[in-house]
């Protein structure tokens, strides 16, 4: 994959890159699954609240593939395309955790068919 | 068979992370361009990634 995609102009999916990081990836790491269940679902739940007052969420996924340009990737699919346009015009001027979060639409529309080839 | 547990609506669940619009230290006070316009916080590889800095701090006790 050349990873160069077509950024679309219109689409219900929205893409936040590297935003989450699996603490179990680090080496070091020695939290219980229990506990990085529950990191995890205290992060997908802040997440998830906030980026719902944008509009209707049908999926929200996060990568926990180790490549660069997947890990801990967000992905939102609303029901309608305006409301991803809203969310990515608002959200790239919002800061999250101490960074400044970059927000663009995806072409994404059906996370299990989403293999790059 | 049907769930009992009651829903909650999402406007009314209460916070458990306080990671929303907080801006980097050292950059309070600048907006989200300004601070991007930096080049500090580079989209990718060498980027710190932001749940290393203050995920997972609860402002509230969870039950």
């Amino acid at each position: 994959c050349s990873r160069k995609h077509v950024k679309p102009t219109y689409s219900p999916t929205v893409l936040l890159a590297n935003i989450y990081k699996n603490p179990a990836h680090d080496p070091q790491c020695k939290m219980t699954e229990e506990e990085l269940q529950e990191h995890f679902d205290l992060f997908y739940e802040d997440f998830f609240v906030e980026v719902a007052k944008y509009g209707e969420i049908e999926e929200m996924k996060i990568c926990d593939n180790v490549g660069d340009h997947l890990v801990g990737n967000v992905y939102i699919r609303y029901r309608y395309e305006k409301d991803a346009l809203k969310a990515v015009e608002d959200l790239n001027n919002r800061f999250y955790a101490g960074k400044p979060l970059y927000a663009e639409l995806s072409p994404v529309t059906d996370f299990r068919e989403a293999c790059c080839r | 068979p049907r769930r009992e547990r009651s829903v909650t609506p999402l406007h009314l669940k209460k916070r458990k992370l306080n990671n929303w619009d907080v801006p980097p230290s050292g950059y309070e006070g600048m907006t989200v361009a300004q601070v991007k316009a930096t080049g500090h916080f580079p989209l990718g590889v060498q980027a710190p990634k932001i749940t290393d800095l203050v995920a997972n701090t609860p402002v509230s006790q969870m039950q």
